[in-house]
């Protein structure tokens, strides 16, 4: 490993669920229906207030109780404001601050994964699916492994995504699981968040060609077909600002609604 | 912070950031302008570090739960509220034709069902009384005739044809422009939405016509709802029916002037910080704010989610209640709204308009009466209120409210962060994000800067300075907020309903503050603690500060404000005080025919 070599490394996927409508409005989701989907924009013609999706809620918990994470009690929403032109209301909603579930883990590579939260977000939509803007997905955050001891991040995306396939969550579509490296260096301080590294298979090799970077940018984006990591026009972190959703309560997770959802 | 004597100063470097990141872009001379502006309010601002009181911010309302989330069924067509059947006490017996202006929407209602007269009968007289005075007023952005003329029919044909007419039967209306309505243009009084033709009706405009008001058209507002002149539009500016040099209040200015000009006899408004109370003050008419989450914000183009409440502007108590009664309730849209069930709103006025006020404790708000500056006519007009409650058999204590100071910079602090938020919406019509970032975000600030007003972007760069710039004010000014509700909490183990004046003054002239806007923020300074505190709140006409000098005679108002979700404890404390006073019937001399 070169001196400027990645000490350790947190895994974030973000799963696309299998809802027929989008988070917080009745409008299909990309993926739910063969018919038009319907225009993210109108999420935010003025005067729509969000309404959760139970399913979307009800998926996302089945996957914290798969893994085993604390499901809070409480859980809030916070409007997350970058410059993203894809968020049709200028912003997202998600639950930075206070989300679903914490804790849980899984098992690969003859080692317990330690997950750090389960929450809900509502897609950012991508440029070549901006109808995807709104969809409810679920992201996991698993805390960081060290790369200097024998695990590597691939064993750990195979895992998660497996146990995220096998519990029927998400929807079909090839890419309705993505993954984030953030990739750390503890002795510089250094952090870089790698995006589109959504393959086991190249995900270590994305994480190893950070070491050609002196300093690392905040985001780079690995190009598969390349094999390259590139420098990435990503959501400016210096530009953001979030302050909680005035117009959605905090969202009460009581035990005999988990009971139901585990019987399921 | 405390105590600090020097100002925080805005570089152009700061400037240039907040604009940035609020997507405007700003003329040198603007930005002169906003640096003393930002100065000015970030001082105000500071007092909020003044308060090191431990209490939390919560959450007021009802937490979602699983039966509170929506099925996972893509969308069906919005199937339009019913409302509950007003029950009528009284009938009205004569009437003559030339007087329609001067009915209340009951009597109006009440007349339309019985035959009286048609709803077309007085959709006509209400057109023709809006084409015979609103040139002097300009209470009203739009009127579309073609439609009211069809919704007067389509409430004489259902009559006709054996079906009950709802509690509004043929009642005109206006809503304040920032109310959604079906194919009816929708502007927020900004011209960024202008040309915007909705698709489906909000909900107050689906619960109006479904109760058999007629809608006349769209009401005039400072833009997005931030003004307490309506001075703050690109449109026409609203003058007030009492003297027409004066303005109306804010912002539903054109809502209060269109009733007090006797045009049409109930409107809606939405009150984030007064809204609602100040300009039925400062227009001699009833206000009326709901607690929030009492009505529905769904199809209410939001400026301060959190606060925002619609409720009705009227001539007299029992149209407050009538229409509040077609307005409350639960709506699963509005996940904000509270589950709890409606009282009989016109039973707890005709019972206020009966049995007087024995037993009711009137809190009097002492630190408003110490405001300095407060008008002595102002005074006046408020001792000579509380005096006539008192003569209806309420029992009259001092109450403080010992955050009051902190009301205004709090609300100034929440306002300028959500409507920042609420406004990021509104791109320009490059909305789809397909051209490339830069690109999008050049036009976008291009679109931006000539679609919204002064205020507006003033309110914006605060927004994002709150937010932004000073990490935990946001968060502060919640706590603060707290604060606040709990000194109404424990104003209210001494007394049944609070009682100050509306406004400090008892109006201004159009021009006089555009120039001052933080001193036009402090005249809100009575009226925002019921929406920081969500509470339910209404000004009623508490008689007139006589001429004076240059000053005309002017309306005053008297503010009450209840616990929450007891509307019907302040109708009736207002309709007893109404049934003692007769300042409901003065016609304003701006608009007398």
């Amino acid at each position: 490993m070169s001196e400027h070599g990645p000490t350790s490394v947190a895994l974030e996927i973000h799963c696309r669920l299998a809802t027929r409508t989008k988070l917080f409005s009745s409008l299909p989701t990309y993926a739910g229906t063969t018919a038009d989907p319907g225009d993210p924009r109108a999420l935010a013609t003025p005067g729509t207030l969000p309404v959760p999706n139970r399913r979307a809620v009800e998926l996302a918990l089945r996957l914290a109780l798969r893994l085993q994470a604390v499901v809070a009690a409480s859980s809030g929403w916070v409007r997350r404001h970058g410059f993203d032109p894809r968020a049709p209301r200028g912003y997202r909603i998600c639950q930075s601050a206070a989300p679903l579930a914490r804790g849980g883990s899984f098992v690969s590579a003859g080692r317990r994964w330690a997950v750090e939260v389960v929450r809900l977000a509502e897609d950012l939509g991508e440029p070549h699916a901006p109808h995807r803007a709104g969809d409810p997905r679920v992201e996991i955050v698993v805390v960081p492994i060290d790369l200097a001891g024998e695990l590597r991040a691939s064993a750990g995306l195979r895992a998660l995504r497996s146990i995220v396939t096998g519990s029927g969550v998400v929807d079909a579509g090839t890419d309705a699981i993505r993954c984030l490296a953030h990739v750390m260096r503890h002795d510089a301080d250094q952090r870089c968040t790698l995006v589109d590294v959504d393959s086991p298979a190249l995900i270590d090799r994305a994480i190893a060609q950070t070491s050609a970077w002196s300093v690392l940018p905040p985001t780079l984006r690995y190009d598969a077909a390349a094999d390259r990591l590139r420098p990435h026009e990503a959501t400016h972190a210096h530009e953001e600002y979030e302050l909680p959703d005035p117009d959605l309560p905090p969202l009460l997770v009581d035990a005999g609604w988990l009971a139901r959802i585990r019987r399921e | 912070m405390r105590g600090s004597p020097s100002s925080e100063r805005f570089s152009d470097a700061d400037l240039a950031t907040l604009a940035r990141l609020c997507r405007l872009e700003l003329s040198g001379e603007e930005v002169a302008r906003c640096q003393e502006y930002l100065r000015t309010i970030v001082d105000l601002l500071a007092r909020l570090y003044e308060v090191d009181d431990p209490e939390e911010a919560a959450f007021r309302g009802d937490a979602l739960g699983p039966a509170a989330l929506r099925d996972d069924v893509p969308a069906t067509p919005e199937v339009p509220m019913t409302c509950p059947d007003a029950q009528m006490d009284a009938r009205v017996t004569a009437v003559s034709a030339d007087d329609l202006s001067t009915w209340t929407a009951w009597q109006t209602a009440d007349a339309v069902r019985s035959g009286l007269i048609s709803a077309l009968e007085a959709t006509t007289a209400a057109l023709a009384r809006v084409a015979g005075v609103d040139g002097r007023i300009h209470a009203w952005m739009r009127v579309d005739e073609r439609g009211a003329l069809a919704a007067a029919r389509a409430v004489d044909a259902a009559r006709a044809r054996g079906e009950t007419p709802g509690p509004l039967a043929g009642v005109p209306t206006g809503l304040k422009d920032n109310f959604v309505t079906a194919g009816l243009e929708t502007t927020a009084g900004s011209r960024i939405l202008a040309g915007w033709l909705p698709g489906a009706d909000g909900h107050a405009a689906a619960v109006l016509r479904a109760s058999g008001a007629v809608l006349l058209g769209k009401l005039a507002l400072d833009e997005f709802g931030m003004g307490s002149s309506n001075e703050n539009t690109p449109f026409s500016v609203v003058h007030n029916p009492w003297d027409t040099a004066y303005v109306p209040g804010g912002s539903s200015g054109g809502s209060a002037a269109a009733v007090a000009a006797r045009t049409v006899p109930f409107s809606l408004g939405s009150d984030s910080g007064g809204s609602i109370r100040q300009p039925a003050s400062l227009c001699g008419i009833v206000g009326l704010k709901p607690s929030y989450g009492r009505v529905s914000r769904r199809g209410l183009v939001a400026f301060v989610s959190s606060l925002d409440q619609a409720g009705p502007l009227t001539r007299d108590v029992r149209d407050a209640a009538l229409v509040l009664t077609c307005l409350a309730g639960h709506d699963p849209g509005d996940v904000n709204t509270i589950r709890a069930p409606v009282p009989d709103y016109l039973a707890a006025a005709a019972r206020g308009r009966s049995d007087g006020l024995a037993g009711l404790r009137v809190g009097v708000h002492h630190e408003a009466l110490e405001v300095p500056g407060l008008d002595p006519a102002v005074r006046t007009c408020f001792d000579q209120a509380i005096a006539v409650l008192a003569s209806a058999g309420a029992e009259l204590v001092a109450v403080s409210l010992p955050h009051f100071r902190h009301a205004v910079p709090t609300y100034y602090a929440l306002a300028s962060a959500q409507a920042t938020s609420n406004l990021a919406r509104f791109t320009g019509p490059v909305s789809d994000g397909s051209s490339g970032r830069a690109a999008f975000l050049q036009a976008c600030a291009a679109a931006r800067s000539r679609g919204f007003g002064a205020e507006v972007r003033r309110r914006l760069l605060l927004g994002v300075h709150v937010l932004r710039s000073r990490p935990g004010l946001y968060e502060q000014a919640g706590r603060v907020q707290a604060c606040i509700a709990r000194d109404h909490a424990k104003a209210f183990e001494r007394c049944d309903v609070l009682a100050s004046p509306t406004t400090r003054l008892p109006g201004f002239r159009l021009g006089e503050r555009v120039h001052d806007p933080v001193a036009m923020y402090l005249s809100d300074m009575f009226v925002v603690g019921a929406n920081l505190a969500g509470l339910p709140a209404m000004s009623l006409s508490a008689g007139f500060a006589p001429a004076l000098g240059e000053r005309p005679r002017l309306p005053v108002g008297l503010h009450l404000v209840a616990p929450p979700l007891h509307e019907a404890r302040l109708l009736r404390v207002a309709a007893a005080y109404e049934a003692s006073t007769s300042w409901s019937g003065v016609m304003p001399p701006g608009v007398s025919t």
